[in-house]
């Protein structure tokens, strides 16, 4: 939380709100926002209602708790970014910065930006196959 | 088994009312509406 706090002003400057969801009481929420002087909103789901409906649950883990996420949101609620991380305990901020100051519209509709989905080794795979199978070819423009 | 996933991108994420530090009732689709929102989730305390 404290590395979104300190890049809340770039965020704001690029013209977005940010809020942050655990499974975590309020009285805990105010506790940290106060402890590292938050700008922003926690919200408090100790229902794990918000986290299963979106399939963020772990509850494998002191009674279910959130797994790490970050999802950017238009004004209509569509998903434009989405950085999944299952394993590290907090999200890369590098990869949602270098994705909002390309713009939020820029990636064309159907192409997950940056949806870390599948691991990076796969895609690697993937490209040195098809690179042997056609040969490496340039995108015409 | 069928587990819920996460939105992806171009899905419209769920809505939801959630209290905030001060127990105010928050909604996402409200938060939204005012500007562009990065939603984070996070472990939270232990």
């Amino acid at each position: 939380m404290a590395g979104y706090r300190d890049r809340f002003a770039e965020l704001a400057s690029l013209g977005l709100g940010l809020a942050a969801v655990s499974v975590d009481a309020p009285e805990r929420s105010l506790a940290l926002t106060a402890q590292l002087q938050l700008p922003f909103p926690l919200l408090s789901d100790t229902g794990r209602e918000v986290v299963q409906a979106y399939g963020l649950f772990n509850r494998g883990e002191k009674g279910g708790i959130a797994y790490p996420a970050t999802l950017v949101l238009s004004r209509d609620r569509v998903v434009r970014f989405r950085s999944l991380d299952r394993v590290a305990t907090r999200v890369d901020l590098g990869g949602l910065f270098a994705f909002l100051r390309g713009g939020l519209e820029q990636s064309p509709p159907g192409v997950p930006a940056r949806a870390r989905v599948v691991p990076a080794a796969r895609d690697w795979l993937r490209f040195m196959s098809n690179a042997l199978r056609y040969g490496i070819r340039t995108r015409k423009p | 088994m069928t587990e819920t996933h996460p939105p992806d991108v171009g899905d419209v994420a769920p809505d939801f009312t959630l209290p905030d530090a001060t127990s105010t009732l928050r909604r996402l689709a409200d938060l939204c509406a005012v500007r562009p929102t990065v939603l984070v989730f996070y472990r939270g305390h232990w």
